[in-house]
Order: structure tokens, then C-alpha cells, then sequence
């Protein structure tokens, strides 16, 4: 038997909600004075510490990631000096080791079981940048980082390490190090940042969760609209706990005047499922298309092979996920949607053309975003289901039976949520779509700033009270956890 | 210069968003009023109403004591001052931080305690459900007595949040749903039983005939108390000995499991000598003229006719046996006769 670490499932999954703790914060403070104390050279020490202080305490595995980025600052060294395809290959193999063996147990050794087994925290994410990392020396795009503790810091900061983004080297490499004076502006516009995934955690996906829970977890007892409510409820539910924690995240790196990338780009008012694919967890999306669709070919090699690239990036897409068929077949679901879209596009244009509307008609734009979303929903049945059977059974359930009384006979209210909290969750999700739609034309967090002091206090205070008081926390409603910390 | 602005703007922006959490806190914790069941809002913060060192005796206990002696009859009948920090469900542990939290405020000569709690009530760590003592705690002012309470509950029931304690949106969050209009009023609405100094009116007959009070003669076997309870019972004589208190020992008539406890209770009394009056012992339970039918609500608690019998008895008692002696205060002088001026028991 392997000696890895058993732990039960409950105390694999409660990591990611530290970033909503209030002890989090109280350390952040202490963390924030520290870091603006010290000479500016030696800011990022204070960084490095609080990252392996960070990992110390909300995981067992520091050795792991010592470890991994010990033998991963050796090679990134060696592939510098010594361009070798085995090197990398040999490399890239022992970065991702430890990451089979415990997200994949099965696939790699029948005999252990998947249930005893606890991933290291934020294993998915360090691997995939320390890989992006050692191929892009290899590519000669950055130089290698020759003080092993700086390096040490790109992998393990503690904002992003539980559940992303992925950053590149070059994005962050030098930010984290470099040593940054105190700015207002971007400790405010943190700060900001900070407030909106707070909000969007306990006013949209926390709430939603209690639905979503109620019809996947008995899905025997629930179908047609029920199933499609859960399904846009699940749907809105994984974005706003995803873009939540990625607020914080960068809230929390802003506080330092570091900035983290963009993970989203408002995925939901995509037009197509490419289009989806570029606004959706964009780290990891670019991620797969460099390291692994365009190392495949990418659409260079005709049609059939660029389907085929598709099909093994999204099936690595879907098995980087989770361990368990349903993952597979979302991957395998997505990349089926781009190749038909692809082959379907000359007929939408047809048809558009038939019925005389323009392709860039607002009515075109509505359509398409509604399919889409459509079809990235039956996606997200699958993979939130309890097995790929499962969500295959809740989605023809969806379609064999028509029920829309329960949309006026009070049953949405024995989903678990009463009618002042469909109120709150209604209005709170339109306040995310205003705010997704105005994003798209200003930045918000700007505008606020260019307010008079009043008004601006105001807003926050306002804002605080509001999850403060109508948020899903605290007794009863455990929060729950962020749901990407557990990929 | 500029980054100290800041800090100073961000330290005035946080007192305003502190007094404003407080207010919206104070919302959302809720208050109970003998409108919505056992008044122990109205007993805590009526407490602190009185003025420092004017309390004679002081009752504590679980509800059996908050429905069973009556601060005003024990005045307007024996010029005694007294207060019931009685609660709902108040265990041994409560009834110890009550005490040390109301000697910050009061010089009581004799404390009643109700013995209820040393059996087992609840398999709670603290022998009561946590709503319960948050029902006590939470209305407790702020000083190192409710952080020892506090800290205290937390660590024998673990699955209480200390946070929680500070920050009560945590626990009452969803309150916001059932909020009234007197959840807003600035001042804490303590219902229409305000003026009766932590004393519960009961009303109901239990008509439960089948009631035995314990006999004199009884073979009953002592049975053992909840360890923690007992622990908490020894921490109050010693905190009553320490003040010069005389504590005094009850059990009020209720529809008893196990005769044993009485006897537990007795031996404890006798072994450090302190007083103990157990009304359910038939002696005392013939002697004030009590019947179970007429004088309970239910099984548990004395109604306003037994209360008024128990009351007149331990207000003689502490009056001829424990020198407590009548005086003269206007905060029970302006309220005399309360009890049989208006009319409780509709």
C-alpha cells in the first residue's frame, strides 16, 4: 500500500475557505504592516515567509512542494544550458508525478482506493505553472531563475496557490520579487476586489449551492424544469464561487501592489463555445492551448487532426478536473461543441440569410448567447452530477417531462431556499449581470475611485451590510468551500 | 504625510463601519419577552437597570426558579429587595458566570439556587442546548467575566463558535428573515412583563393529579449529579463563601424521574452545610398547602398560585432564619402591587 497521507473527505475540501475566514484577514493586516515595514529589497522575504507559513498550516504537504520545486529550479538550470527534448520530457515527468499519484490513484494504481487519498493542496495549479515554467526555458522565452527562494516564492504564493489563476513566469516572476511601495489607489481598488467575491461567494454561489444541492443530491425525485433550474443555477453557481476566490486572489495580491492576471472575461456572454473557451478560466484554458493543443498540431495539420488535437486538449481538460468518467465525457462534450460549430457555421450563416437577419443584429447576439449558455449548461449537468450515468439520466430527465406549474405553484420553494432568499439570490445575480454588462464598457472599481470620499464610504458600507446581513454564512450555512479548490 | 492620511482616513472609515455592524447586529439578535416565550432579555437587561447595590437576594437557576419565586411579592409581603436571574435552561456554568458578572454590580446577602441542572437535562457538553446559553450569555455585558464565560463554553462545547459570541451575525445571520418592528426600536423592547424584576408569570393549571411529593421515609439511592454541574456548584459556595453569601439551595415542585437526585442534593447540602429546601419533599410541600393540580402549569413549573406559596415561604424563611431584613427601595416600592394590580393571567 501506498504511504500517502488518508484523510477523510471533509478535511480534504475545507481549504479553499480560509479565503473567506475571518482569522485570514486578521493575518493579512498583520501580513500588510510587515510587508510595507521592511526595506523595499527585502519585501519579498516577507511574501515567501507568509506563503510557506500559509502552506505550513492548511496542508501537510510542504515537503511536497519543497521538494517539487527543488527538483524543478535543478532542471529549469540544466534545460537553460543543455536544450534536450528527453530533459524536458524527463523533467515535466517528475514535476507532474506527484500530481497522478494523488489526483489519479486509479488510473495509475488499481489498488488504491480514490476515496482515502488527499491531494495536496493546490497541487493542480503549482504543476501546471512549474510545467509552463520549465517549457518555456526550454522555448528560450524567459531566463531561468538562478536564486532557488525567489523561485520558491513564484510557485507558493499564497493568494493564488490554492486555486489559481495559473500565472506564467514572465507575468509574475518579477512582480512577486521586485518589492513594491505602498499605493492607495491599489490597495483601495484591492479592497474592492475583496468586497465583490465576498459578494458574489455568499449573495450568488453559496445561495445557489442550496438549490443546486437539493436536486443534484436526490435527482431521482426532480425533473424537466427542475432539472434545468438546478442546471442554470449550477451553472451561475460555479462562475461566481470561481470568479469569487480569483477576485480575492487578486484582491489580496493588489493589497501588495502585485497584480494576478485576468481569469475570466465575462464567460457567460460568449457567442460561440471557442469564444466560451477564451473567456472561461483563461489561465488554464491558454495554458492547455500552449503546452498541449499547439505541441499537438494545433490546426495546422488539416481539419481531422485539429479535431483530434481538440478532442485529447479537452479530454486532458476534463481529466485535470477530477478523477471519474464525467469529467472525461464534459471534456470530451466540450470539444464535440467546437467541432460542430465548426461544421455548423456555414449553415447558421444560411440560415441567417434566409430569414434575413444580420449576424451582428443585437437578435443574433441574444441567440447565440442563449444557446451557448445552453449548451455550456448541459455541460456543467455532467459535470456536477454524482457520475457520468447520472448526468446523462438528469439531462434526458430535463427533456421527457414538462412541468412549468412549478414555476407558480411554491414547489421552487421546497428547494431550500424561502421566498425572501429567491428574492436576494434573483436580485443579486441581475446585480451581477448589470455590473458583467457596464464591466465591459468602464471599470467599475475607477469610477468609484473618481467619487467624492462620501459617497464612496457610502458604497462600501452599503455593500457590507448588505452581505453582512443577506449573505449565506454562518450557523446553519456552513460556508462552502470554493469549489475550484478542490480540482 | 500622505500615507499617514490614509491611515487616518482608513481608521475613521472603519468606526463607522463598526458603530454600523454593531447597529445591524443589535437588529439581528434576537430578544425574547414573555411575548415569545421565557422573557430572559427583559431579566439581563433589567438587571443592569438596578441601581448598583441595592439587591438583597438573588435567585438563579433554570426556568423552575424563574417561574417559582417573585421578586416583588418577596418585597411587597417581606420588604426584602431581591432579583430572579432566573433562565430558561440556565445550567450550573450559567448560573456561575451570572453570579460573578451580577457581583460586579450587587452586594447580595443570600443567593438562591435552583439544584434543576444537576441532573441530566440535555446530552449538550454544557447540559443545555447551545441556543440556551447563547440565550444568556448574549445579553451579558462585556467585561473579563463574559470573556471567561465565553471562552469557557467554547472549550467544553466544542461546537460553539467563540466568534460567533463576538460577532452575533454569525450565529442569528439569518434572522433577517423573520425581523418585527421591534427588532428596530433603539432601545431593546423588553415586553409587557418588564417591570417583574426576571419573575416568569405562568397561568396554566397542569391538573396533573398523579403527583407524589418525596416521602420522608423514602429508600431512594443517592444518584450521581452531572460532573460538570457539580464542579460549577462547588465554584459558586466557594464564590458565595469567598463574598460572605449565604447560599441557599432549592429544588421548586416538578414532576421528578428519580427521587435520588433530592437525595444527592441533601447530602451535598448537609456535608457543607448549606441550606437546602427541597419542594418536593412532602414535609414542605404539605406545610405551604401546595397541590400539584392547581399550583403547576405542567410538570415542570409552579404557576402564579405556587409561586406566590413558595415565594411567601422562602420570604419568611429569609427574613426569620437568615437576617435578611425588610427595607425600603423605591424601585420596588413604585411597582408594589403589581401583581395583584393587573391582571397576568388572562
Amino acid at each position: 500500500m501506498c504511504n500517502i497521507i488518508y484523510k477523510t473527505k471533509e478535511e480534504r475540501t475545507n481549504h479553499s475557505m480560509v479565503y473567506i475566514k475571518f482569522e485570514f484577514y486578521i493575518l493579512l493586516i498583520i501580513l500588510l504592516i510587515a510587508y510595507y515595514s521592511v526595506p523595499l529589497k527585502h519585501r519579498w522575504y516577507i511574501l515567501l515567509g507568509a506563503s510557506l507559513g500559509f502552506y505550513s498550516i492548511f496542508s501537510d504537504h510542504i515537503v511536497l512542494l519543497l521538494f517539487v520545486s527543488i527538483i524543478s529550479f535543478v532542471f529549469g538550470q540544466v534545460l537553460y544550458k543543455k536544450k534536450s527534448k528527453l530533459l524536458l520530457f524527463v523533467s515535466i515527468l517528475s514535476v507532474l508525478l506527484p500530481l497522478l499519484i494523488t489526483k489519479h490513484p486509479t488510473g495509475l494504481f488499481g489498488f488504491m482506493k480514490w476515496n482515502n487519498i488527499i491531494a495536496p493542496l493546490g497541487i493542480s495549479f503549482f504543476t501546471l505553472q512549474i510545467i509552463a515554467y520549465l517549457v518555456d526555458i526550454y522555448r528560450e522565452e524567459i531566463l531561468p531563475q538562478n536564486n532557488y527562494l525567489k523561485y520558491l516564492l513564484y510557485v507558493s504564493f499564497f493568494p493564488q496557490i490554492i486555486q489559481g489563476p495559473i500565472p506564467r513566469y514572465k507575468q509574475m516572476g518579477e512582480q512577486l520579487i521586485e518589492g513594491h511601495r505602498f499605493d492607495e489607489n491599489n490597495f483601495v481598488k484591492g479592497i474592492h476586489l475583496i468586497i465583490w467575491g465576498f459578494f458574489l461567494k455568499l449573495m450568488i454561489a453559496d445561495k445557489a449551492a442550496i438549490v443546486v444541492n437539493t436536486v443534484f443530491d436526490n435527482y431521482v425525485n426532480y425533473s424537466g424544469f427542475y432539472i434545468l433550474v438546478a442546471g442554470i443555477l449550477y451553472s451561475i453557481q460555479l462562475y461566481t464561487d470561481f470568479q469569487a476566490c480569483v477576485c480575492i486572489t487578486k484582491g489580496v495580491a493588489q493589497l501588495f501592489s502585485i497584480n494576478i492576471i485576468d481569469n475570466f472575461m465575462h464567460p457567460y456572454m460568449s457567442k460561440s463555445i471557442k469564444e466560451f473557451w477564451q473567456r472561461w478560466h483563461i489561465s488554464f484554458s491558454s495554458w492547455l492551448r500552449d503546452y498541449i493543443y499547439i505541441p499537438l498540431g494545433g490546426n495546422r495539420k488539416g481539419k481531422l487532426y485539429k479535431y483530434r488535437n481538440l478532442i485529447i486538449t479537452f479530454v486532458i481538460s476534463g481529466m485535470w478536473h477530477g478523477n471519474g468518467i464525467k469529467y472525461v465525457l464534459w471534456g470530451v462534450l466540450h470539444a464535440v461543441y467546437q467541432i460542430f460549430g465548426e461544421i455548423l457555421n456555414p449553415i447558421k450563416i444560411k440560415l441567417y440569410e434566409m430569414i434575413k437577419i444580420s449576424k451582428d443584429s443585437i437578435m443574433s447576439k441574444i441567440f447565440e448567447i442563449i444557446i451557448t449558455f445552453y449548451c455550456v449548461m448541459i455541460g456543467w449537468i455532467i459535470f456536477r452530477a454524482n457520475g457520468a450515468v447520472v448526468g446523462i439520466k438528469m439531462i434526458f430527465s430535463m427533456f421527457n417531462t414538462f412541468n412549468p406549474w412549478i414555476f407558480f405553484d411554491d414547489s421552487l420553494l421546497e428547494l431550500g431556499l424561502c421566498v425572501k432568499e429567491w428574492f436576494v439570490l434573483i436580485s443579486s445575480i441581475l446585480i451581477g449581470v448589470i455590473v458583467s454588462c457596464l464591466q465591459q464598457k468602464t471599470i467599475i472599481r475607477d469610477w468609484i475611485l473618481q467619487q467624492h470620499l462620501l459617497l464612496r464610504w457610502i458604497i462600501y458600507i452599503v455593500a457590507i451590510i448588505v452581505i453582512w446581513v443577506f449573505g449565506t454564512y454562518g450557523f446553519g450555512f456552513e460556508s462552502k468551500d470554493f469549489i475550484y479548490g478542490g480540482f | 504625510m500622505k500615507h499617514l492620511r490614509f491611515v487616518f482616513k482608513s481608521f475613521i472609515f472603519l468606526i463607522i463601519l463598526t458603530m454600523c455592524l454593531y447597529s445591524v447586529n443589535k437588529i439581528l439578535i434576537p430578544k425574547f419577552t414573555s411575548e415569545n416565550g421565557w422573557p430572559t432579555t427583559t431579566t439581563f437587561i433589567n438587571f443592569y437597570e438596578m441601581e448598583k447595590n441595592t439587591i438583597d437576594v438573588l435567585f438563579l437557576g433554570s426556568s423552575h426558579i424563574a417561574s417559582s419565586l417573585i421578586p416583588q411579592v418577596m418585597y411587597d409581603e417581606h420588604g426584602i429587595t431581591s432579583y430572579n436571574l432566573g433562565s430558561e435552561q440556565q445550567n450550573m456554568a450559567i448560573s456561575y458566570f451570572w453570579l460573578k458578572e451580577a457581583l460586579n454590580y450587587q452586594q447580595p446577602k443570600a443567593v438562591i439556587l435552583d439544584c434543576y441542572f444537576l441532573e441530566l437535562v440535555s446530552m449538550n457538553p454544557l447540559n443545555s442546548e447551545e441556543s440556551f446559553t447563547r440565550k444568556s450569555i448574549d445579553y451579558m455585558r462585556w467585561s473579563p467575566t463574559k470573556i471567561e464565560a465565553i471562552n469557557e463554553i467554547c472549550k467544553l462545547d466544542t461546537q460553539q463558535s467563540k466568534l460567533s459570541y463576538y460577532l452575533p451575525n454569525i450565529r442569528f445571520h439569518s434572522r433577517w428573515k423573520n425581523l418585527e418592528e421591534q427588532d428596530f426600536y433603539s432601545k431593546t423592547y423588553l415586553g409587557s412583563q418588564e417591570k417583574l424584576k426576571g419573575y416568569k408569570i405562568l397561568d396554566r393549571r397542569s391538573k396533573v393529579e398523579d403527583y407524589i411529593p418525596i416521602s420522608e421515609n423514602n429508600s431512594c439511592k443517592p444518584v450521581e449529579m452531572v460532573e460538570l454541574m457539580a464542579y460549577y456548584l462547588d465554584e459558586i459556595r466557594q464564590l458565595c463563601s469567598e463574598k460572605n453569601i449565604t447560599l441557599i439551595l432549592i429544588s421548586t415542585p416538578y414532576k421528578y424521574e428519580d427521587a435520588g437526585m433530592n437525595k444527592s442534593i441533601s447530602l451535598y447540602a448537609k456535608e457543607y452545610n448549606i441550606p437546602f429546601y427541597s419542594f418536593n419533599e412532602e414535609n414542605i410541600y404539605h406545610e405551604i398547602n401546595y397541590n400539584f393540580a392547581t399550583d403547576n402549569a405542567e410538570n415542570s413549573h409552579a404557576n402564579i398560585n405556587g409561586a406566590l406559596k413558595i415565594t411567601n415561604y422562602m420570604g419568611k424563611l429569609l427574613k426569620d432564619k437568615y437576617n435578611i431584613h425588610s427595607r425600603f427601595d423605591k424601585q420596588w416600592e413604585d411597582t408594589k402591587g403589581i401583581i395583584n394590580g393587573e391582571d397576568f393571567t388572562k
